[in-house]
């Protein structure tokens, strides 16, 4: 067993191949007598390591065959048989026992109370009876071993078929692993495409760890999703995607919305969050001044890998244009472990409205821990396992933790909230957090940016909420920038750089000049003290929309004007480069989204990017 | 097969620095041990288990396939000593090479996949993954189960599902 450290993946990849190539064979050769040679491969299975589900998919059919030989009475001359012993050390997983008869299957996941019966005469009928005390042939014999079972297995699978020719079809000899390795590196149109081919290729591609891989692959494109845009009042809707690579518009139907609007959107990995938001009340389309309208404290999530929907745990509270902020929840976020010890007092502590029961459970955070630690443990033994193997297989290995934070928007009588609250995906649990400072204002725009969530208000004040710590901090800046008060004005950040877009009046010799015209300007805050915003860049465009939105992506910031021009609402992407060296606006897509759209879509639009 | 296998292998005089492989249909190969125990983790392990003297059965690799993997150790073991492409190594040349030895057949292409994963040779493997997944782009589905042999499994209601989920990433 010296060398079980060697184990190596790609052994059991091609076992595996073996092993599913002769468990779809399986039935075939059943039915007819069993030969000497099938006594043989069967024991040489017992050195192949499978994964679960192969297993499991052999031992059902031959669960189904024992049914047929135990109730016929027949000698079972396979000697196949599921061990009834529900776990050895090796519970969970499945362990195939060599015999001098044959071997023995242990799937203790397959108990089932009628097996006894059959077992029992089955053991009468036996050459010679099995026992525990069998050779163990473990997945951990030697390399030549397994090298000598598997030629072995190769010739007798050929001595067996041989009418089929060793180069069979080539998506039967392309191993699963291989096809994943290669479908993960297709863009997201080819791997939609790929996915209606069959539905092994559906199964592949949609599984959680296609995805995962995927997620942390460097095979993706930018996609931006923009939201809210409607054709006929607030009834349905889509939503419309943009390939940016290759400059191409989708549309995605919106049904599950529901009518929905004014909610907030965040790209958290590959899914799209889409939380609160209003829709009116009755089957007629009420006017939102009437106030007979709902706000709704639902959050869903829609998978564009998967195509799909599902629902998230409901915010506290409800809210309509709230702000929200993505971040990676790293181990030393301690905003659970402060609400954890009582004595730690929080720094605002005016703002404390009483802690809420889920600050109060010490257990919740050394349950995240346990979690986390086991996720570790996964990561290291798939890494000892795996040994030098440093395909890109391994860089699924590292987990990351995104949590979203809401704060502030719109409550049920579209009064103002302080409040906010952070949903962590992986527990699917909203905490809420401490309220944002006295006399903030109504929050308009908020981003995240080097482990703080900035918010920025309509009163034109700034506060940072720690996201490390639990605590809001208030920024006083030496004055608020000269802005129009119509339009909102926008927090982004790029590159650990927090900046706002907002619209003033263009300046000339440093007093404001209303005759000139109004520019989109890009300020940059400086975080030494005293904080200042500064000018760093102007928008080329004129601004046309006072609700136009910015979603920063890696090094570019994304945004989207949308307005009615020439009788029509149009919508205008640009996208900004931010380097330190320079910040350069471009214009994203010449295609227009979405002709015929009515004029609310400019002020319910939202977007988010995502990598695909 | 094993101890036929094991006399020849003590029979032939062993050259310095060769190591003896054996494809799946029983061709042999005496390659630089250096240059294939660099760039696949298998036959390095199967080196370090004393496999040395012995020819190593590979069961799984045709011939064809193999000759390609070794060609492919040897020029990237002698001009960029097996380091990756994202390395200054990576030149022109290998890059041409790689470039050649990803035009095969499709067959070949997957024979050679199956080789690389078998034989843990991370580039050749990267490399012709690579190769497949720029074939498929841009295929229709119908061309895509053209390419790989692939049979339609799917009841038509359930590709009409499938289709519906996907459609808006398709037209």
């Amino acid at each position: 067993m010296g060398s079980s450290s060697t184990c190596r993946t790609s052994n059991a990849n091609c076992r595996t191949t073996l092993l599913f190539n002769e468990s779809q064979n399986a039935p075939k050769i059943r039915n007819s007598e069993a030969s000497e040679d099938e006594i043989a491969l069967h024991r040489d299975m017992g050195a192949l390591s499978v994964s679960k589900r192969l297993t499991k998919s052999v031992s059902e059919k031959l669960k189904k065959k024992k049914k047929k030989n135990g109730r016929s009475g027949r000698t079972n001359e396979e000697g196949l048989q599921l061990n009834p012993k529900p776990e050895s050390g090796s519970s969970r997983c499945l362990n195939l026992y060599i015999t001098g008869g044959g071997c023995r299957v242990n799937a203790c996941e397959e108990l089932d109370p009628n097996r006894s019966w059959r077992l029992s005469s089955l053991d009468d009928c036996m050459p010679h009876k099995m026992n525990n005390g069998v050779e163990e042939t473990s997945v951990e014999c030697s390399n030549i071993m397994r090298e000598r079972f598997r030629k072995k297995n190769l010739n007798k699978e050929k001595a067996i078929q041989p009418c089929q020719p060793s180069s069979t079809t080539p998506s039967a000899s392309l191993p699963d692993d291989i096809l994943e390795m290669i479908l993960v590196r297709l863009p997201l149109t080819s791997l939609m495409a790929s996915r209606c081919v069959c539905k092994k290729w559906r199964d592949l591609t949609t599984a959680p760890q296609f995805i995962q891989l995927r997620s942390k692959g460097v095979h993706q494109d930018r996609w931006l999703f923009l939201f809210g845009v409607t054709r006929a009042g607030f009834r349905g809707g889509e939503m419309h995607a943009l390939d940016i690579a290759l400059d191409q518009w989708h549309r995605v139907s919106m049904d599950r919305l529901m009518g929905r609007s004014l909610f907030s959107v965040a790209g958290v990995g590959t899914d799209v969050y889409i939380v609160g938001g209003c829709s009116t009340t009755g089957d007629s389309i009420v006017s939102l001044e009437k106030g007979s309208f709902k706000t709704h404290k639902g959050v869903l999530i829609y998978s564009p890998l998967l195509g799909s929907w599902r629902k998230a745990t409901s915010m506290r509270s409800a809210r309509s244009r709230a702000v929200l902020g993505v971040f990676e929840m790293t181990s030393s976020c301690s905003i659970f472990r402060i609400r954890a010890n009582k004595n730690v007092g929080l720094p605002l502590k005016s703002k404390l409205t009483g802690v809420s029961d889920v600050y109060e459970d010490p257990h919740r955070f050394s349950l995240r821990r346990r979690l986390k630690d086991a996720f570790e443990e996964d990561d290291r033994i798939s890494g000892r396992t795996k040994e030098n193997y440093k395909f890109e297989v391994e860089k699924r290995s590292k987990r990351t933790n995104l949590a979203l934070i809401v704060v502030g928007g719109h409550g049920c009588w579209d009064e103002p909230l302080d409040s906010g609250e952070i949903y962590d995906p992986f527990t699917d649990k909203w905490i809420e957090i401490a309220k944002l400072p006295t006399d903030f204002g109504s929050t308009c725009s908020g981003s995240v940016c080097g482990g703080m969530f900035y918010v920025y208000s309509e009163a034109d004040k700034l506060a940072a909420y720690d996201l490390e710590r639990g605590f809001w901090v208030q920024f006083q800046t030496s004055r608020p920038p000269p802005r129009l008060r119509e339009y909102y004005p926008k927090l982004v950040s790029c590159n650990n750089r927090l900046f706002m877009l907002c619209v003033s009046w263009c300046e000339r010799d440093g007093i404001l000049n209303r005759r000139e015209k109004a520019v989109r300007k890009l300020l940059e805050l400086d975080f030494s003290l005293p904080h200042k915003w500064t000018e760093v860049s102007r928008h080329p465009d004129a601004p046309m929309d006072w609700n136009a939105t910015f979603v920063a992506d890696g090094d570019h910031i994304y945004g989207l004007e949308m307005f009615r021009i020439f009788g029509q609402v149009l919508d205008f992407l640009t996208a900004c480069k931010v380097s330190n060296s320079e910040i350069k606006w471009s214009r994203v897509s010449r295609k227009h989204a979405a002709h015929e759209a009515d004029a609310p879509s400019c002020s319910m639009k939202s977007m988010v990017v995502l990598h695909l | 097969m094993a101890t036929t296998g094991a006399s020849d292998g003590a029979s032939a005089a062993k050259k310095e620095g060769l190591v003896t492989l054996m494809s799946g249909d029983g061709e042999i190969f005496e390659v630089e041990a250096a240059a294939v125990a660099a760039l696949s983790v298998t036959i390095r392990h199967a080196i370090e288990e004393g496999f040395g003297d012995r020819p190593i059965p590979l069961p799984i690799v045709g011939a064809r396939a193999l000759a390609l993997a070794v060609e492919y150790c040897r020029k990237h073991h002698s001009l960029g000593g097996g380091a990756g492409e994202d390395s200054a190594a990576y030149d022109d040349e290998l890059r041409a090479f790689d470039h050649n030895l990803a035009k095969v057949d499709r067959d070949t292409l997957f024979d050679l996949i199956e080789a690389a994963n078998y034989l843990e040779i991370e580039g050749l493997l990267n490399l012709m993954c690579r190769t497949v997944a720029e074939m498929m782009k841009g295929k229709s589905v119908e061309e895509l189960r053209r390419t790989f042999d692939v049979s339609n499994d799917y009841t038509p209601e359930e590709e009409e599902e499938v289709r519906r989920e996907v459609s808006w990433a398709l037209d």
